[in-house]
Parts: C-alpha cells; sequence; structure tokens
C-alpha cells in the first residue's frame, strides 16, 4: 500500500506497458538518458529508471518531481508479477509497435490488466498514455494505421469514462496518444512530458481524496510546489 | 537414563561356538547428563524382572514400525543412573565416539549383523538373531501383510537392522558411505582443528583433502543427508496402509468406493501435511530465536583449486570420486578451466567415469544427435530461416530475444547495419543459440518464455561454437536442475521455490521477516529474477557470476538458490531493516544491487544451511523429551525436512 508519506517525496510512479519487443526499454532508454541502442535484452519482471522533471501542477504552477519509471516485461508469463509492481502507480503508458499488429490488437488486454490488478481508486479517470512507437521503419511494413489507432482511442477512452450518455455529467478522458520513435527520437520528450502532467495530477488527486486518513496531510500538503504560489497566481 | 530404542535377539559371537555367544540387547539410551549412547546388556547379567522389562521394551518400539500399534505404556527412566549402567551395560559408546556402522543384512549363511567401528579403530560386531527377536517378528509379518507385492521383486525380507537403523538416524545424523550403501558414517576420523593445522605446510590440496575432507566437506554432507527420512517413510507408510487395506476389499466392493476411498485419503493426507507443516513452522521458529545471537562473520576466502591437474589425470581421467566433485564446487573456488571441463561431468554429460579420448566420442555422437534433432525441428517447423518474418510465435519470441543479446559479449555482436524491424539474425553464434533455444522449446510444453536466452547464452559463451555440447548441457540444467519448472505457466516451480524461500527467511532471520511483513513484501518477487535466470541479471563487482553457478551445478544441495538467495538477503539484512520503508524501496535496492562478494554470500549460504540444519536437530533433540503418545506424528513433515536432503547420484 502507498501511503501519503510516499507520495510527499515528489515521487510520481510510472507503469510502462506492451508486448514484448515493443520498444519499451529503448523509450525509456531515450527518454532518461538521452541515447538509443537495439540491444537491450530482454526485460525479466521489472527494472526501473528515474529522471527528475519540472511539470506543470494542477493550478498551472511550476513543480518538479522525480519519474519512476517502472519497466515491464513484455511477455505474457510474466503478467501476474504486475500485481505487485503496479501498486501506487500514477500514469500507466501504453506502448505498441507500429509495425506489430498484434502488439495493437494487444493494448486493450494491457489497459484491463492493469485496472484489474492497480487497484486504483478511480479506474474510471486514471490516465493512461499510448505510445505508437517504431514509427521511423518504412511506411511498406507499418501494419497499423493512424484510423486504426484512433478507433482504438475512442473505444478505451469511452470504457475509462463509464458514461453511457452525452449528458457530460462524467467528463470523459480522452486518453493522449503519441507517434514516436525511440531510435529517431521522435515525440519521446513530448510523450513523457505529458505524462509527467498526467501523472502529477493524478498523484494530487490521489492525495486529496486520502488527505482526511491520514494526519500527515498537513505536511504533504505542500509537496512539489517550488515557488509555485507565485508562479500560479494569475492575478 | 532414559531408553530411547531397545532391541532384543542380539548375540555376541567371541568364538565360533554356539555356546559361546552372548545373548542381550542393543539398547539406545540417554544418561542423566544429556549424552546419547549405544549399549549392549548381557542377558544372563539381568533379573527375570529386568529381562521381563527389556522383553516388553522390545516390543514397545514396535510402534515406530508398525503405523496402528497401541503399545500399553512403560516407564522408559530406569532408576539407578549410573549404578545401573555400571552393573548391567556390557558395552556403551557415546555415539560421538563412533565412527561409523555397518548394517549387514542377513544372508544365507549369516544372521544379519551391525559392525560398529570407534574413532580409537576399534571394531564390534553384533549379530541379529531374528528368529529370537520379538519385536523384529512382529514388524516383518506386518510387512509381509501389508506391504508384500507378488510382481515386484523389489521386496526384501525385513530384518531387524531396518529398525535399528532408523532408531540410530532418529538420534544423530549419519552420513550414508558412497561405495557401500549399508555403511553410514557417523563421525568424522579427524577433527578440523588439528587436520588444519598439521596440514598447513603440505601445499597441495590433495594432502589437504584427504586429511580434511570430512571435517570441510562431510562435515556439510553429513548434515545434508536427510536426517529422519524415517517421518517421511511412516507418513508414506501410513497411506501405503490405509491403501493396501483398500485394496483387500476391492473385489468386494464398487469401483466408486475405492475412488471415494483413495479421494478421502487425500484430502486427509493434505490437511495433515499442511497442519502438521505449520505447526511445525511455528516450533522451529521459536527454537531458532531462542539461539539467535550468533552472527555470521566473514573472515577469509574460501581455498580455490585452480589447476586441472589436481583433480584429472593425463588422460583426462578424474582422480575424484563425483562425491568429491560435488563437494568441490560447492565449497571452493575453482578456475574457469576446470569449471569448462566439469560442468558437463556433474551435469552427467558426459560420464564420470571417462576420459578425453570417450569425451570426444561422446562429442561426435552429441553432434549427429544434434543435427538429427534440428533437422527434425526444420520440416516439421518451417523455421530454417533467421529473420522474423512468417514464424511462429514460439520462434519469434526467441528470435527476439536472441537478436537483444547482441550486446551481451563482442563475438554476440550482429553486423552494423542490421535493421532491427525483420529482427534477422547474421552472427553465427546468436544463429546456433537461437537454434539451441528451439530444440529445447519448441516441443515442450512449456514454450520459450523470456529468460531462458539468458541462461543458454551464459553457457554459450563457456563454449562457444560447441552447439551440441550447449544443448546438452542447457538441457540437464533445465530439466536435471528443474530450471525449467521456474518458466512454467502455471507458475508452479518458481512459487515453490519463493515458498520454500519463505519459510527458511522465516525460520532463520526472524527480524527481517517481521519486516518484510511490514512493508508487504513476503511474496519475494523482487528476488524473482535471481531464480528464474540464475543471476544472470545481477550486477557483480567483480565477474562473480559463475560462483554461483558453481554452487547450483555442484548439485549439492536440493535448493542450491535457495540458499544463495538466502544468503544474499542476510547480507543486507540489517540495510532492509533499518533503511528500506516499502516494497517499492525494496524493489528498487535489489534492483541496482551490486553484489561486491560472491564468496562471502557462498559462505553465508552455507552457515546458513548449517543453522537451519542444526535447528531441525534441535527440534528432535526436544521432540525425544515429548509425551510418547505424540512422537509418532512428527509436526515438521516432509518439506521442511526435505530441504535438507542432498540430490544423491
Amino acid at each position: 500500500m502507498v501511503t501519503i508519506s510516499d507520495r510527499k517525496k515528489n515521487i510520481l510512479k510510472i507503469i510502462i506497458l506492451g508486448d514484448s519487443g515493443v520498444g519499451k526499454t529503448s523509450l525509456i532508454q531515450r527518454y532518461v538518458n538521452g541515447k538509443y541502442t537495439q540491444q537491450y535484452k530482454a526485460t525479466i519482471g521489472a527494472d526501473f529508471s528515474t529522471k527528475d522533471v519540472e511539470v506543470e501542477d494542477i493550478n498551472g504552477g511550476k513543480a518538479t518531481a522525480t519519474l519512476q519509471i517502472w519497466d515491464t516485461a513484455g511477455q505474457e508469463r510474466f503478467q501476474s508479477l504486475g500485481v505487485a509492481f503496479y501498486r501506487g502507480a500514477d500514469c500507466c503508458i501504453l506502448v505498441y509497435d507500429v509495425a506489430n499488429e498484434k502488439s495493437f490488437a494487444k493494448l486493450k488486454a494491457w489497459r484491463d490488466d492493469f485496472l484489474l490488478n492497480s487497484n486504483v481508486s478511480n479506474p474510471e479517470s486514471f490516465p493512461f498514455v499510448i505510445l505508437a512507437n517504431k514509427m521511423d521503419i518504412d511506411d511498406s511494413k507499418k501494419q497499423v494505421s493512424t484510423k486504426q489507432a484512433n478507433d482504438l482511442i475512442n473505444e478505451l477512452s469511452s470504457g475509462t469514462s463509464g458514461d453511457n450518455g452525452d449528458n457530460g455529467s462524467i467528463t470523459k478522458k480522452t486518453i493522449p496518444l503519441f507517434f514516436t520513435s525511440a531510435k529517431g527520437d521522435l515525440n519521446v520528450e513530448n510523450a513523457f512530458k505529458e505524462v509527467a502532467r498526467k501523472a502529477l495530477q493524478q498523484n494530487q488527486y490521489q492525495l486529496s481524496t486520502t488527505m482526511f486518513d491520514d494526519d500527515d496531510f498537513s505536511n504533504a500538503i505542500n509537496i512539489r510546489l517550488d515557488g509555485s504560489s507565485a508562479d500560479s497566481c494569475q492575478c | 537414563m532414559k531408553i530411547i530404542y531397545c532391541k532384543a535377539g542380539c548375540f555376541l559371537h567371541p568364538t565360533k561356538n554356539l555356546k559361546d555367544n552372548i545373548n542381550g540387547y542393543i539398547i539406545i539410551y540417554k544418561s542423566l547428563d544429556n549424552f546419547l549412547y549405544l549399549g549392549y546388556i548381557k542377558k544372563s547379567s539381568l533379573t527375570t524382572s529386568y529381562v521381563d522389562y527389556f522383553d516388553t521394551l522390545d516390543l514397545y518400539f514396535v510402534k515406530d514400525s508398525i503405523i496402528d500399534q497401541k503399545p500399553t505404556r512403560v516407564d522408559l527412566n530406569i532408576s539407578g543412573g549410573i549404578d545401573f549402567a555400571n552393573k548391567y551395560l556390557y558395552y556403551s559408546f557415546p555415539f560421538d565416539s563412533i565412527n561409523l556402522i555397518h548394517f549387514r543384512k542377513p544372508s544365507k549363511f549369516y544372521k544379519g549383523s551391525i559392525l560398529i567401528k570407534l574413532l580409537n579403530s576399534k571394531e564390534f560386531v553384533i549379530f541379529l538373531h531374528d528368529d529370537e527377536c520379538e519385536s523384529t517378528k512382529k514388524i516383518k509379518q506386518f510387512k509381509i501383510k501389508t506391504q508384500y507385492n507378488p510382481f515386484d521383486n523389489k521386496n526384501e525380507l525385513y530384518y531387524g537392522g531396518e529398525d535399528l537403523k532408523r532408531a540410530i538416524m532418529k538420534v544423530t545424523p549419519m552420513m550414508r558411505e558412497k561405495n557401500n550403501e549399508n555403511v553410514y558414517i557417523l563421525n568424522n576420523k579427524v577433527s578440523s582443528f588439528t587436520s588444519d593445522l598439521e596440514n598447513k605446510d603440505t601445499g597441495s590440496f590433495w594432502n589437504n583433502l584427504e586429511n580434511t575432507k570430512w571435517s570441510l566437506m562431510a562435515k556439510f554432507a553429513d548434515l545434508s543427508v536427510s536426517l529422519t527420512s524415517k517421518e517421511t517413510y511412516k507418513k508414506n507408510e501410513k497411506v501405503k496402509w490405509v491403501m493396501n487395506k483398500i485394496q483387500e476389499i476391492a473385489p468386494e466392493e464398487s469401483k466408486k468406493f475405492i475412488i471415494e476411498q483413495q479421494r478421502y485419503l487425500q484430502h486427509w493426507a493434505e490437511r495433515f501435511k499442511n497442519n502438521s507443516e505449520q505447526e511445525g513452522i511455528i516450533k522451529l521458529r521459536k527454537i531458532e530465536m531462542t539461539n539467535d545471537g550468533k552472527e555470521f562473520i566473514y573472515q577469509t576466502e574460501r581455498d580455490s583449486v585452480l589447476d586441472l591437474n589436481e583433480i584429472m589425470d593425463d588422460e583426462g581421467y578424474l582422480k575424484i570420486t563425483m562425491f568429491e566433485l560435488r563437494s568441490l564446487f560447492n565449497f571452493n573456488n575453482i578456475s574457469n578451466e576446470i569449471r569448462i571441463k566439469m560442468y558437463p561431468i556433474l551435469l552427467g554429460v558426459y560420464d564420470i567415469s571417462s576420459n578425453e579420448l570417450k569425451r570426444l566420442q561422446d562429442d561426435e555422437n552429441m553432434k549427429l544427435e544434434y543435427e538429427k534433432l534440428s533437422t527434425k525441428l526444420n520440416l516439421s517447423t518451417g523455421n530454417d530461416n533467421f529473420s522474423g518474418d512468417g514464424l511462429d510465435e514460439n520462434s519469434f519470441q526467441i528470435l527476439k530475444d536472441v537478436y537483444r543479446l547482441s550486446s551481451m559479449d563482442p563475438i554476440l555482436a550482429n553486423d552494423e547495419g542490421e535493421e532491427e524491424e525483420n529482427w534477422s539474425l547474421s552472427n553465427e553464434h546468436l544463429i546456433s543459440i537461437n537454434r539451441i533455444l528451439l530444440n529445447l522449446t519448441q516441443n515442450h510444453p512449456t514454450q520459450y518464455v523470456q529468460g531462458m536466452a539468458d541462461i543458454v547464452s551464459t553457457i554459450y559463451l563457456l563454449y562457444p561454437s560447441q552447439e551440441a555440447l550447449v544443448y546438452n548441457i542447457s538441457l540437464r540444467m533445465f530439466d536435471d536442475l528443474k530450471l525449467r519448472e521456474n518458466f512454467r505457466e502455471d507458475q508452479k516451480g518458481i512459487t515453490h521455490n519463493l515458498d520454500i524461500l519463505n519459510i527458511l527467511t522465516d525460520i532463520l532471520m526472524p527480524s527481517l521477516m517481521k519486516k518484510l511483513k511490514q512493508i508487504d513484501a513476503e511474496n519475494f518477487v523482487y528476488v524473482y529474477k535471481m531464480f528464474l535466470v540464475l543471476f544472470t541479471r545481477e550486477n557483480f563487482k567483480s565477474h562473480d557470476l559463475l560462483k554461483f553457478w558453481d554452487y547450483t551445478i555442484a548439485g549439492f544441495r536440493k535448493y542450491p538458490q535457495t540458499w544463495i538467495v538466502l544468503g544474499i538477503l542476510y547480507k543486507y539484512k540489517k540495510y532492509i531493516i533499518n533503511q528500506v520503508s516499502s516494497f517499492d524501496d525494496l524493489f528498487i535496492f535489489f534492483n541496482k544491487l551490486e553484489i561486491e562478494n560472491a564468496d562471502e554470500i557462498l559462505q553465508i549460504s552455507d552457515w546458513l544451511y548449517l543453522k537451519y540444519f542444526n535447528t531441525i536437530k534441535r527440534f528432535d533433540m526436544e521432540r525425544l523429551k515429548w509425551d510418547v503418545d505424540n512422537e509418532a506424528d512428527d509436526p515438521l513433515g516432509p518439506t521442511l525436512r526435505g530441504i535438507l536432503d542432498q540430490p544423491i547420484d
């Protein structure tokens, strides 16, 4: 169980999921270390990397946080381990390989597995970000079209809203989609920026929902607002 | 003194004349100062009431061999103590003074007997006249009735040495001698301290080894032999007995009845096992906690054996036995040359008695067999290409992972400019590894799972270009060392390993276990990788990975990886208890962990093993004091005792 005392360390926990070989580790390495190689061994269980980022908080202020990115194994056999790693996540990245239709078809299953095992308190609004990776390859080899991707986004977004009507009573969450290439350094930084923003929102949401259960809240509320009161004030 | 066991119908044969035979009783007893002795009582020296008493005792201990035997209570404590011993004991040896016991089965011409050899080299022979021993007769009758199987020619006549052997095993560990299954060693002849001092300057490893093998290796080996395998047997016997009863009535009863009975029996056995093991863990933990004062202190590195000539002669014949080889890999640091030569022997790819020439012949045969296997595989799958196009799922998974091994070693590097999108392989070594993995997994229900490539590639780097040999070593490691079990879809293998780790941590490091429970980390998933890929993903400060492999491939422990992981947990116990505050912290700690000294970890592993063994031993000593009615049930059960089993060739 993740407690407020964990949260006040300014750590945002990100889980990255997707079939094996879609480039999860490469994306993380590109983002964290700014380098790319084809030769990362298959991830077993989970690995993790960290990166300090500056991110806009919910009030438009600047906040600094450490992104703790949990890189998971893609092979189905290790999925049962997820229960242990998913706990306390603030955002989940789903990755597919544009040259591998199967990896795209599995995205929904990965999303469902995460929601099933992470025990998040707000499954309908929990932030996901989808990355369509390996955009650098020849168009002739691409197996997933942009339209297919958008259709999936719509399906998943309506799935997560829990809203069947159009009355707007529950805010629909659209899942952001980024076309990336770890190899070509395409859109990776932008994607993770969005991930960080979403994760911070989720983190603050979690804090607000648990604040009354924790005596420590008076300390926790001060997190990551480095000079934010001045920055966020628009008057 | 308290009698722990008594056997009637025993005889000393001081001369060839029948009339000189000395009839008596073998007893095991505990003296007032709690030392255990093996004694012989001369029947003619006893009063009639004592004869009756010891005859009753002889029958009383039948309860240990016949499951439904409910003996009348007898007082096992003999008043008189030293006086009694002085007056009636013809021989008496403390178990600590016995070197070995040879249990000799009866033959066509001789009665069964036991030969007791003391550490001072004196020998005593006691004959077991089964026809004059009421307890043996009774047990034999019971065995014939319940266990005789006319279709199994393994049935051997029961003789009195069997229950005597089991009674001795109950009070002291015995190591079965390699070359004679009926000889059991109780104590080593040379004490470790004197041998170490005397041989310090002899230089040769083998001079040292000869003198210290019982003190260093056999000391651990003694402990490795399941102390009270009789307990397991007894439980099996219970089940067997009921099964036999069911079979007896089978012709008259319906099939349904038998199935129901079997189901009930299985249910009963499971429930019994679970309850007793749970109870056992609690008791063991209590015992261990009261003895938890000592800490491991690392002093010096283990002995190193670096020269292959020390263990192998010019023709390539091994100078040592398989047991010694296993000991060597378990307790010493060895050179890469020895490692490369011995892995295939330890794993049974080559015969222990082979020489270099024979091994070369074996290599040729192995290559032919392997080629056949590969051709067959290509025919059945059409997978003779090494790019991602049109492959089945298993082959594609393998290819992707093998492709990504190219950073592991310069000889595995793929050609520059290789395109990733079709995962094609150009490096001949990667192609070999890919083929080995296909052969290992394509027709196996577990199929390929990520991590298998790590194991195979590590072996490959020890034997580059020897594809058939690497395949055979990998196959043995997967199946004989049960590494493949860890990859099963139902998680049975890995779950079992983590369960054993949980049990041992609970017993040996209760304070750590308490911490792990506090942070929801008693599932041990953060060490999952260590089991799965045999430490190939760990960071080592001094390229020590293969020291862990040596310990595992040695086959000296039933759960070698578990003991290594326990060693690692122990090493970082204090840090985890004091510095780690959540499951994620712990996971990150293990993910970043750099193992500084594998030698130290392995010494801790053996130290913990010894600690566990002593805990079990203390438990058994405690159990001797329990109420007799409860003695038949072993709260530890086969799992807890089985941890001490040593795989025997």
